[in-house]
């Protein structure tokens, strides 16, 4: 080890402790404090050996590095129902949080939940600052707290504290000025380590219906999805499976089936009566072979984490791609051949909130499902750093180039 | 505000127009600015030799079946409506119809709508807009490739960090009816109490905003729909009331969704006519309780306009008051919103004003920096009116 990082990993451990560094090879330290001024100083101490922050706890080539692991910043600082707003250290994991809002709105005779793009949880396993993923995976986050490399501290969650000195802010729902969180946070965000998060609360839809259909293929689901968005039915989302997830993840679904569509709608109940009625109707008139409802919300959350936990066997995976609305089911339709042409499982679902699609390939992580993303990317994106980038990639790195920057911290 | 400026001002009705401003404030070595009509005393003034820039535009293209519609940024709002209700369908944004679409972007105008629709943010899709050379950019539609958006970088952004002039937004369909119920309400705090239960309830309502009308306190509800759902939502709101106490049903109404919108914008037309504007921004569970301790204040002191939005933590508090009494009201709401860690902005400050109209800075104002100069580093937009000019 060089004789550089060597003294970097003394001084580390003067600053987390004796155990909470170690050498992960190839020049690679892993550190992990407990909260953000042990974070702050780690980095310091990184910025002036001139050792780069990587961004996984693995040897990414090029020199000596430092992963600032967040395993040990688990704590749920504070849930506040009546503001709708929960803070947590970064490492917190979903599940425990998602347990402890229930517990307090249990307290308080209310319902709400963090509202985060399924599969994003990974079955609960997934840390808060996991959750944030790509597209509008930050939708759910209010501001947070991150640390720069240059070890400045900075909070894009608006307001002050509250008086007690522990917050550093209310997380209020509005602000003054631009949300910078949305470039922190996402698909090609800075080399910050989020330490803190402000997150929002929301309804829990007092009446949510899912409902399923099996299809004899892909296609007649599609164009089931299609009819439903044109008559103008809005559902939460729509998930359409081909027959390799249905038989490897919903094992409530119907074992014959060879494709299932799963939608999730929610309302009061004069209007969810009628909607059951056309999605229903719709599905039979596209061949559906079997339709049923789930009609309490609690038995559709399990639904919907039967399908969460199966994303912890996702090899490949990109959080969004929009289309119009019109386009939904044709283009659900096409990457569905794409896998199936590979032999790839493949989940695709859509969100009214943001017109999104999120596709889930579920298969070897070999080179047919590396194929596949590839096909998948040049018909509806394209990869980071295998095209060139458009200009406001450009202007959007350039800004990452300056919150990167290292500098005195202000 | 009035601004005493020497500017000239460029009208511009198209993307290219707008880069052709752009160049111009370049070769005269002139900042470019645009606060929009509606937001003129929103922020620090400009400084006094700039152009000023005013868009015009129209609706661009409306993707009926996509639900979405493409509008120039200089385009108003009230037109982008009557085009939308052609084909049935509308934008959910609380502004008036004479503010452009880039100036509901940029000073991130929302209201009460915002329950049960979401603000900008959610229904901005894509965006382009001219940047710092005069060039183009186009931000796609959230796409595989960046998983960030740039686009809603602008949404706040007071027109700092480059001119929109294209934005992309999702529409929805137009409610076949709008049930409008009043309610009586004996203190705002018990709004405070009330809310966590109600936002979770059936009686969730689409639009929420409570204000004073002849000295006493009214909440204005707002369900859209179909008429079947809007009354069983009126009557789990009916039981939710049973249960609580402070709160009674005055009146309900059913009306269109383009007479509400105008009936609407009728109630919160105070907030462009009067010299002195101030938003508080509280957490939501004490969006009440502000309002009674500024009541309080105006009791003691001089009458006051006084709107909130409860579910997101706003109250509007305006007057036609002198700078000194603005000033002494100013301390008022920091004594009032600080042990809550809540914020405030002035929109119009009555003129000699000299205390700040942002009030605390904002927590970011380092990193905002560090934006504005990758963004525009030679400050041609807006310079000054959040971000402080100098180095990043």
């Amino acid at each position: 080890m060089p004789a550089t990082a060597t003294t970097l990993a003394e001084e580390l451990r003067q600053v987390v402790g004796e155990r909470a560094v170690e050498s992960a090879g190839d020049g690679l330290l892993i550190v992990q404090p407990r909260d953000t001024d042990e974070v702050s100083l780690c980095v310091k101490l990184a910025a002036r050996h001139g050792v780069r922050l990587a961004s996984q706890p693995w040897p990414e080539g090029g020199g000596r590095s430092l992963h600032v692991s967040i395993a040990r910043m688990t704590e749920i600082e504070s849930i506040d129902v009546k503001s709708r707003v929960a803070l947590v250290q970064a490492g917190a994991r979903h599940e425990a949080l998602a347990a402890a809002i229930a517990r307090r709105c249990h307290e308080e005779g209310v319902d709400y939940e963090l509202d985060i793009a399924t599969g994003a949880t990974h079955g609960g396993e997934a840390t808060i600052v996991g959750t944030l993923g790509g597209g509008d995976g930050c939708s759910h986050v209010l501001g947070v707290e991150i640390v720069l490399p240059d070890g400045s501290v900075h909070v894009t969650a608006a307001g002050g504290g509250r008086g007690d000195g522990a917050e550093a802010s209310a997380g209020l729902y509005d602000r003054i000025g631009p949300d910078v969180t949305r470039v922190l946070c996402g698909g090609r965000a800075c080399r910050g380590v989020v330490t803190r998060l402000w997150c929002r609360l929301s309804p829990t839809p007092s009446r949510l219906r899912t409902i399923h259909a099996a299809f004899p293929g892909v296609p007649q689901a599609c164009q089931a999805v299609s009819d439903m968005l044109a008559s103008g039915i809005n559902p939460i989302r729509v998930q359409v499976l081909d027959h390799r997830t249905v038989s490897t993840v919903d094992q409530r679904g119907p074992r014959a089936a060879e494709a299932l569509m799963v939608i999730d709608i929610a309302g009061v109940h004069p209007l969810l009566d009628g909607l059951l009625g056309q999605i229903t109707a719709i599905a039979l008139e596209n061949q559906a072979t079997a339709v049923f409802h789930d009609d309490q919300s609690r038995q559709a959350g399990r639904g919907r984490s039967g399908l969460s936990a199966a994303a912890r066997h996702v090899e490949f995976s990109w959080p969004l791609v929009v289309v119009g609305r019109s386009q939904v089911g044709q283009t659900m339709n096409h990457i569905h051949r794409l896998a199936d042409a590979r032999g790839v499982a493949a989940t695709i679902e859509y969100r009214s909130a943001d017109h999104g699609l999120r596709w889930r390939l579920i298969g070897p992580h070999d080179a047919d499902a590396l194929q596949l993303s590839q096909d998948i990317a040049a018909r509806f994106g394209g990869l980071p750093g295998d095209a060139p980038p458009t200009p406001a990639q450009s202007r959007l790195d350039r800004v990452l180039a300056a919150l990167d920057r290292t500098g005195a911290a202000r | 505000m009035s601004l005493v400026t020497d500017h000239r001002t460029i009208t511009a009705e198209s993307a290219p127009a707008v880069q052709a401003a752009v160049r111009e404030a370049i070769d005269a070595g002139l900042p470019l600015i645009d606060y929009g009509p509606a937001h003129e005393g929103l922020g620090h003034p400009p400084p006094r030799r700039h152009l000023r820039l005013e868009q015009d535009g129209h609706v661009i293209e409306h993707h009926e079946r996509d639900l979405t519609v493409l509008v120039a940024a200089g385009a108003r709002l009230g037109a982008v409506q009557a085009a939308l209700r052609q084909s049935g369908q509308f934008l959910p944004i609380d502004a008036d119809a004479d503010m452009t679409i880039g100036e509901i972007i940029t000073c991130n105008v929302w209201g009460p709508l915002r329950v049960g629709f979401g603000g900008i943010s959610d229904l901005l899709l894509g965006l382009a807009y001219v940047d710092d050379e005069a060039a183009l950019i186009r931000v796609e539609p959230r796409t595989a490739q960046g998983g960030v958006s740039l686009a809603r970088l602008f949404i706040g952004s007071l027109g700092e960090l480059g001119v929109p002039v294209e934005a992309m937004l999702r529409t929805f369909a137009m409610p076949p009816t709008v049930l409008a119920v009043d309610l009586s309400v004996d203190d705002p705090a018990h709004i405070d109490a009330i809310l966590p239960r109600w936002l979770t309830s059936d009686a969730q309502p689409a639009r929420l905003a409570i204000g004073i009308e002849g000295g006493t306190w009214v909440a204005r509800v707002g369900y859209l729909g179909r008429q079947t759902a809007c009354l069983a939502q009126l009557r789990a709101l009916e039981r939710l009331l049973d249960e609580s106490t402070g709160l009674h049903i005055a009146g309900t109404g059913s009306l269109t969704l383009p007479q509400y919108l105008t009936q609407r914008e009728a109630h919160r037309v105070w907030r462009r006519q009067l010299p002195a504007l101030v938003k508080l921004i509280v957490p939501p569970a004490d969006t009440g309780s502000v309002c009674t301790l500024v009541q309080q204040w105006t009791s003691d002191n001089v009458p006051l306009m006084l709107g909130a939005e409860p579910a997101h933590g706003i109250v509007w508090v305006g007057g036609r008051i002198s700078a000194t009494l603005a000033a002494e009201l100013d301390m008022a709401i920091r004594r009032i919103t600080e042990p809550l860690g809540g914020i405030h902005a002035w929109y119009a400050r009555p003129g000699g004003a000299t205390f700040d109209p942002f009030w605390p800075p904002p927590n970011d104002l380092a990193l905002l920096r560090r934006v504005k100069h990758a963004m525009d580093p030679r400050g041609r937009f807006n310079p000054g009116r959040l971000i402080p000019v100098g180095d990043a």
